[in-house]
């Protein structure tokens, strides 16, 4: 999620410089950047399992592709990650097509994103992989699958 | 948890980083497992130590039996009264 975000800033905004503070610490355009909750443990290099873990919220939009894949407003999903969707540039990406489809409710995160003028294109921050099993494969690889095999 | 040794690095559900094997045994069961089902040598010393230097053993000299191996038996027996298991199974993986 967060490559494909820095690459429709770049191509899609005109933000030719947009980065991940992650790769370049030095960007003018942050698109990603770290976490508030992580600034400091990164400064004291506290860095053994305090990445943002485990299962948080997620709010859908309700128009979105994910919702409908889903079915449901709410869900739940496991993180591990330090870096995120820089807020300050979610109205720029959003006026240019970038669906915001899903939302930590309690922080404000973008955990979902999605272009809806594609057939499937969505980014997640969260890891839909730890959720998915054998006999009940994760929506959003279900929802893939069948977009794939769709004429 | 280093991916070119351990696989993929599984999270669970109350935020614990752990080895790929929880991953197999929890997408193979359809079970969630929490962080009370895994253990590693470094976080039961990790445990002991850090009561050691918080008081927890009132001063007394710590050593590996007792101290280490009461913690592994009371994180079994932990983990077998919060399942209500008749038993437990344990399942040692070296890397």
């Amino acid at each position: 999620m967060q490559l494909a975000t820095i690459e429709f800033a770049r191509n899609i905004c005109g933000l030719t410089d947009a980065h991940t503070t992650e790769i370049n610490p030095k960007t003018a355009k942050p698109v990603i950047c770290t976490m508030a909750e992580q600034v400091e443990k990164i400064k004291e290099k506290d860095m053994g399992g305090s990445m943002r873990l485990g299962a948080c919220d997620c709010k859908l939009h309700s128009e979105s592709l994910s919702r409908k894949l889903y079915g449901t407003d709410k869900i739940s999903e496991r993180h591990r990650h330090r870096y995120e969707v820089n807020n300050n540039f979610r109205k720029q990406l959003e006026a240019k097509g970038l669906l915001v489809a899903g939302i930590n409710p309690k922080q404000n995160l973008v955990e979902i994103i999605e272009l809806p003028k594609h057939k499937f294109f969505i980014g997640t921050q969260f890891h839909p992989e730890f959720k998915s099993r054998p006999l009940s494969p994760h929506p959003l690889f279900k929802g893939f699958i069948q977009a794939a095999t769709r004429k | 948890m280093n991916p070119t040794e351990h696989g993929e690095v599984f999270v669970t559900n109350d935020g614990l980083e752990t080895d790929q094997d929880i991953g197999n045994y929890e997408r193979f069961l359809d079970q969630d497992i929490l962080r009370d089902n895994y253990m590693t040598t470094g976080s039961v010393y990790q445990m002991v130590i850090n009561r050691e230097r918080n008081l927890g053993y009132k001063g007394k000299c710590v050593e590996i039996i007792p101290h280490i191996t009461d913690e592994v038996k009371d994180r079994l027996m932990k983990v077998a009264k919060k399942n209500k298991a008749d038993f437990v199974l344990v399942v040692m993986v070296c890397n």
